[in-house]
Formats: C-alpha cells, structure tokens, sequence
C-alpha cells in the first residue's frame, strides 16, 4: 500500500520531551521484534522495531478516529516491559522507556487501558494498588516481634505492597523476616507510613502518581533517617535505586544479595535437606535489569540435596517475563495470548518439583496460572525454600 | 416565595425511579424554604404518570403532546426553558441521568443561570444555594456554593434520597406545550432491550459466586439453581471465565467488574489480590473452601473449610428456611 504520512511535529517533540528521545538512536534493525517474548505467541505480531520509526514521523496514536486511537493505545500498553529487547539492541534503545513517554501522554488524555485506571486511583489514595488500609500494612508482621525501625536498626525492611497484605504473599515476607531474624541482621519496618514504591504506575506512564509515591516515600525515609533497605521485590529494588534521586545516599539492596552475604559469612547455615528437583526463574527486573544471577543459584546449591535445574536456553538473560511487568499483573489478556502461559510451558517440560522465585509478581502470577493450566508446581520464593532449609 | 421545581423522568410509559428521590428532595427545600414542590410532566399519555406522582407534589404543571412520548433533550429544553421564564422557580431539580446530563448543560447555557451537576444534597445557606459533590474518586464531599441568583438548576444523582410517601393535597394544572414538531435534525428512533438473559451482577443484592473449585461445567447448573433459589445472581472468578463456562460479563476482580452486595457467597475461590479488590466492599461475605489457608478467608465474614458441594445443598436450604421466617 502506498501512502503519504504528514510529519507531526507536535507529537514527536512531545514524546521525546516526555523522556522518549531514545527513539532517536533506532535504525530498525529488527532484533527487538525478535527478542520480544510477545513474539512468542502463535499468531501475534508485536512489531516492536516501528514504534521508534512512527514515533520520529510523529505518527504514533495521530489519529483522530476511536478505533484507530484504541488499536494503538492496546499496542503501547501491551510492552510489560522485560528488556528482552534492550539487552538485544544494537543501539542499547530503551524501548520500555520510550513507550513509558508516550504512555504518560496517553494517561493525560485518559487513554489507557481501562483495568488499570481503578489500580492507579487505588494507589494513589490509599498508597498500594489493592486499596487497602494503611493502618494494616504493617499487620503481616504483628506474631513476629519485629520492631518498627526508629535509627537504631542498620537496615529497613520494606516488604512490598503485596507481600504486606496478600495472604499469601505475607509468607513471603514472613519467611524472609524470620531468615533475616536468624542470621541476625539489626532490622526494622516502616509499615504504616510506608507507600508503594511506584515503579509500575511509572512504567504505565502515571508519572504524576509516580511523584507522589516518591515524595512520600522519601518523606519518610528522611524523618526516620533510613541508610540501609532491603527489599523482596526487584521492582521496589531498582526503582528505589534509578527513579528515587533523594535515595542516591541510600544504600538499596535485594534480599538475595543479603541472604548471599549472610550465606558467605557463616551467618546462614542452610542443613535440612530439601530433597526436590528445583527450576530457578530469573525475574526480568532482578536478572536482565539488575544483572542479579549467580546469588540466587548460588544460594539455592547450599541447600543440601535440592537439585536445581535451568530451562533449557530461556535462562539468565534469556529469561521470558511472567507478563506481570508495567502493571501487566492487572492486565487480562485472552487466555492463550498470556505469556506466563508460555513461560509455564517452558517450566513444566524441565520436570521440576518446584519453581523458585524472587519476585512477588512472579509468585502470584505462576501460582494462579498453574492452578488454571492445572500443573501440579509448587511455587515458592527463594526465602520460603531457604527458610525451610535451616536447622531447627 | 419561589418555588421548588422537579422535572418527571419517564421511559416507555412509567415513571423512572429517581423521579421520587427528585420529589423527595424538592420536598424537602421546599419545606426547609416554607413554599410548594411542582412536578413537571411532559407527556403523551400523561395520565398514568400524572396518577403515579399524585400526593407527592403541591403542584403538578402538564403538558401532553405527541412529541413528549420519547425523550428528545431538543424539545424538552424548549418546554422547560418556557415554564422556567414563565413560573420563574428558585430551583428546578432534574435527574442526573443520561436524559439529565443531555439537558441541563444546554438549558443552563442558554438561561444563563446557576448550574451544578451530580449533587448529592443540596441545602440553602441564607439566600445562597450549597450541594455537596463529590470529589477524588468518591474520597472526599465538597460542599460548592453557587453565586446569587433568583434561580438555579440542579442535577441530582440517584440513590441519594429515599423516596417517602406523601398525601399532598394536588392541583393539577394543564398547559399548551410551546413545541408541537420534532426538530429533523434529533429524532427518537428506538429503544435497544438488553439482551435477554444478560444479567448485570453490580446490581445483585446477593452474588452467588464460583471459582475453579467447581472443578467442571457440568456443575455450574447446581450453582445456578442455588443462586436463584436464595434470590441471588450467578458470578465467577477469572479462571471459569478462562475455561469458558460463564461469559466474561459474570466476572469479578479488577479485569472484570467490581460488586457490592448485601451478601457475596464464593464458593471455591481461592482469593487472588486481582479478584478481592473486586468483591472487598461486599457488606457480608460468606466463603467456602476446601483449603483452610485460602487467602479468601481473611477477607470472609464467616468462612466454611469443606467440600462445596457438601455445603451447598445444606446452606441452600438454611437460607431457605431463614427467608420463610421472616417473610
């Protein structure tokens, strides 16, 4: 089809301004399209490489017809951001943040997808994305006499939003409590004052939300002088790291880097046996993002008589994302257009007892996947499965 | 004194319910301000609408015409913009519905008085007029007041009041409609029923709701007959959506539709976050799993651990027996 397409500058500078202008730098060489886990899905083109070439023509959500406008507004919100694409890009284009730009036009103009709009006002008014009070948010640590941090701890814990009141995610931050607790690490948490750390309502492009997760967040930090964090989800890890410019003098660390460091020191002593075949799943924004893939493994090989095997190929870098990224957690997409879908294809056909992970998101999203796709898995973050391990 | 204005909503013969709760409100100002309440009635037939509202209104203006049969905000503006100059009313109340929010903004454009939309309580302060809007995502109530005028317009959202019953003495007072043609550029064309069958569960006040626990199909029929028996609808959590048996329309959680019932029944759901942000505000919430530990439990006012479909059949007939009693 031949056609003529009007440049418009308005949207282009827009989007560049916006923190788009990594879209300069694409000469649609492809390899993103081809790296991109939605590629994965019989029947589906997600033709990642155009959006860096339309945004330049200022040609990207120009329309002024609804459909047009909404096919469009599917396409940009579809990238659950993994990085898949940026680790393969020749030109290092941060796609996810290019779209993110145009994203945060799109949430200007309210369009975007409708699910997300209700977890957005959620987050803001209550300060995490179920709506829940934030005079419970410290409830999951009530039984185990943790104290709330006043300075004389060294470091936080901050559990993430969904460890700190989904029932089953409470486990996880229990476990990693009591493991903290054990290996005698001088801790505290915030709890009630605490707020999400925002990074997914970022990503989607809810920038102004975003700010005030931040200005909270570090109001906080500030008062109670917090030097040291740990967390459980990559996502609060990198976003309090790269997004929080008041945090610069924080040190910000994954609780499998802690745990790691217990391990070396002798501080952790992994002994009861954990007689199960084990596949670690490297998630996006711990692995490809932060480059945090030996500690996991490493702490999982201490365990005595867990055997820990790999997806074959689509480990480490080549990990596929559960699809819960840029608040794809929230996402409904057709059933057989869900990439944990394919990601549990790949787990089952390792054989594994267990799948290990190191993210909340991760957790949740296998957890209930497995139930519908009826895989008798076991799902369990890396600190149930080390907590389980330690002698009485 | 001026007097209090409402305008009649009617679809297809009857009288919409915000109607009352209009009534109610105007009543209330009225009396708050010491002058009358008049109902506006445009219609053709007028009769059964003007019967339906008698007693409620000190007052009731009519006027019946072919072209009031179906709404149309084009002529309606034209009646009402005629009764409003000609009565000169201190506050005319409409719904705050689709037929509400096609005519207000125009008719107050074009008389150039006071307007405020999708109140929920509307009071005077002296001799200014105050409603409460709400703001943030339903998280706060301002209170706005409306600069000095001798009239103003309202519209008011429904559910706010509860309709009363009244015996008013009622004078009922026909008048020419000032309009006699539709204009050909806005015409009624028909109304579209909902499709039979369709049921919309944000309205139940009792959800009967399943999960995977139902484990196939072929059991969804039980779970419907329980859910009619006790007066309830059927909904379900995303993986019965996933398998196919119930349409996505049945859904609850935060990709499908959020509920708030006087009673949610979830019947082997687990509890995902996804689904619990959809069906928390539910007065009373009555689970039963299998798995002590089911996350669904914590947000369960009572919570039964046992196989549905022991529990069913007996929890069926013990509500049975408690709606006999009471009624």
């Amino acid at each position: 089809m031949r056609g003529i397409i009007n440049i418009n500058p308005e949207i282009r500078d827009a989007i560049l301004e916006s923190g788009g202008d990594d879209a300069i730098k694409c000469y649609s060489c492809g390899r993103c399209m081809a790296a991109c886990p939605w590629n994965l899905i019989d029947d589906l083109d997600y033709t990642t490489y155009r959006f860096c070439q339309r945004i330049k023509l200022g040609a990207i959500v120009d329309s002024e017809a609804k459909e047009d406008i909404a096919a469009d507004t599917d396409e940009v919100f579809r990238c659950i951001g993994c990085d898949s694409c940026r680790h393969e890009c020749p030109r290092g284009v941060n796609l996810s943040d290019v779209l993110r730009a145009v994203r945060r036009i799109l949430v200007d103009y309210d369009s975007y997808p409708a699910e997300l709009k209700g977890v957005i006002s959620r987050l803001y008014s209550s300060g995490n994305p179920l709506g829940e009070s934030s005079a419970k948010r410290a409830d999951w640590a009530k039984d185990l006499g943790i104290p709330h941090f006043d300075g004389t701890q060294e470091f936080v814990y901050f559990p993430c939003c969904l460890p700190a009141y989904d029932a089953r995610l409470k486990l996880v931050a229990e476990a990693t409590a009591s493991l903290l607790t054990k290996a005698g690490i001088s801790f505290g948490i915030i709890g009630e004052e605490e707020f999400c750390c925002g990074e997914a309502v970022r990503r989607v492009g809810a920038e102004k939300v975003f700010q005030s997760a931040v200005n909270n967040n570090t109001r906080v930090f500030q008062k109670f002088n917090v030097k040291n964090v740990i967390t459980t989800s990559p996502h609060c890890f990198k976003t309090f790291q790269t997004d929080y410019p008041a945090f610069s003098d924080i040190q910000i660390m994954h609780v499998v880097q802690v745990l790691h460091q217990c391990l070396a020191d002798g501080k952790l002593k992994p002994e009861r046996p954990f007689k199960k075949k084990v596949v670690y799943h490297d998630p996006c924004t711990l692995g490809r993002q932060m480059g945090i893939y030996d500690q996991p493994r490493e702490l999982l090989q201490s365990i005595p008589e867990l055997n820990l095997v790999e997806v074959p190929v689509f480990n480490r870098e080549f990990s596929v994302c559960c699809g819960a990224g840029a608040m794809g957690l929230w996402r409904d997409w057709p059933q057989d257009q869900r990439l944990v879908k394919i990601r549990t294809e790949q787990i089952f056909a390792t054989g594994a007892d267990v799948l290990c992970v190191a993210c909340p998101y991760c957790l949740q999203m296998f957890e209930e996947n497995f139930k519908s796709m009826n895989v008798d898995i076991e799902v369990m973050d890396i600190s149930e499965i080390l907590f389980s391990s330690l002698g009485q | 004194m001026a007097e209090i204005f409402a305008l009649v909503e009617h679809r297809q013969g009857a009288v919409r319910d915000i109607t009352y709760e209009l009534l109610t409100c105007g009543r209330k100002l009225a009396t708050a301000q010491n002058t009358k309440l008049t109902a506006l009635v445009f219609a053709s037939p007028a009769d059964k609408i003007v019967e339906s509202i008698q007693e409620r209104a000190d007052r009731i203006i009519v006027m019946e015409h072919g072209v009031f049969e179906n709404f149309n905000a084009e002529i309606y503006q034209l009646a009402l913009r005629d009764i409003l100059e000609k009565e000169k009313p201190h506050v005319t109340l409409i719904g705050h519905t689709a037929f509400g929010y096609d005519l207000c903004p125009a008719l107050g454009a074009e008389m150039g008085i006071p307007f405020a939309t999708d109140c929920l309580d509307i009071e005077f302060t002296g001799s200014r007029l105050r409603v409460t809007r709400s703001v943030y995502d339903g998280k706060l109530d301002a209170h706005v007041l409306l600069k000095e005028h001798t009239s103003y317009l309202v519209t008011l959202r429904s559910g706010c009041f509860t309709p009363e019953e009244v015996s008013l003495a009622t004078e009922v007072v026909k008048q020419e409609s000032p309009v006699t043609e539709q204009p050909e550029y806005r015409k009624f064309v028909d109304y579209i029923e909902a499709a039979v069958g369709e049921v919309d569960i944000t309205k139940a006040d009792i959800i009967v709701s399943v999960g995977r626990g139902i484990k196939e199909q072929a059991n969804l029929p039980v779970m419907e007959e329980f859910a009619t028996a006790i007066g309830g609808v059927l909904s379900c959590s995303r993986p019965v959506v996933d398998a196919g048996w119930l349409p996505k329309d049945r859904q609850v959680g935060s990709s499908g539709k959020t509920v708030k019932p006087k009673l949610y029944i979830a019947l082997g759901i687990s509890g995902a976050f996804q689904h619990i942000v959809g069906m928390k505000g539910a007065d009373t919430i009555i689970a039963v799993n299998k798995d002590p530990n089911a996350p669904i439990f914590n947000e369960a006012d009572y919570g039964i651990v046992e196989d549905l479909f022991k529990v069913v059949p007996v929890l069926k007939e013990k509500i049975l027996d408690a709606k006999k009693l009471k009624g």
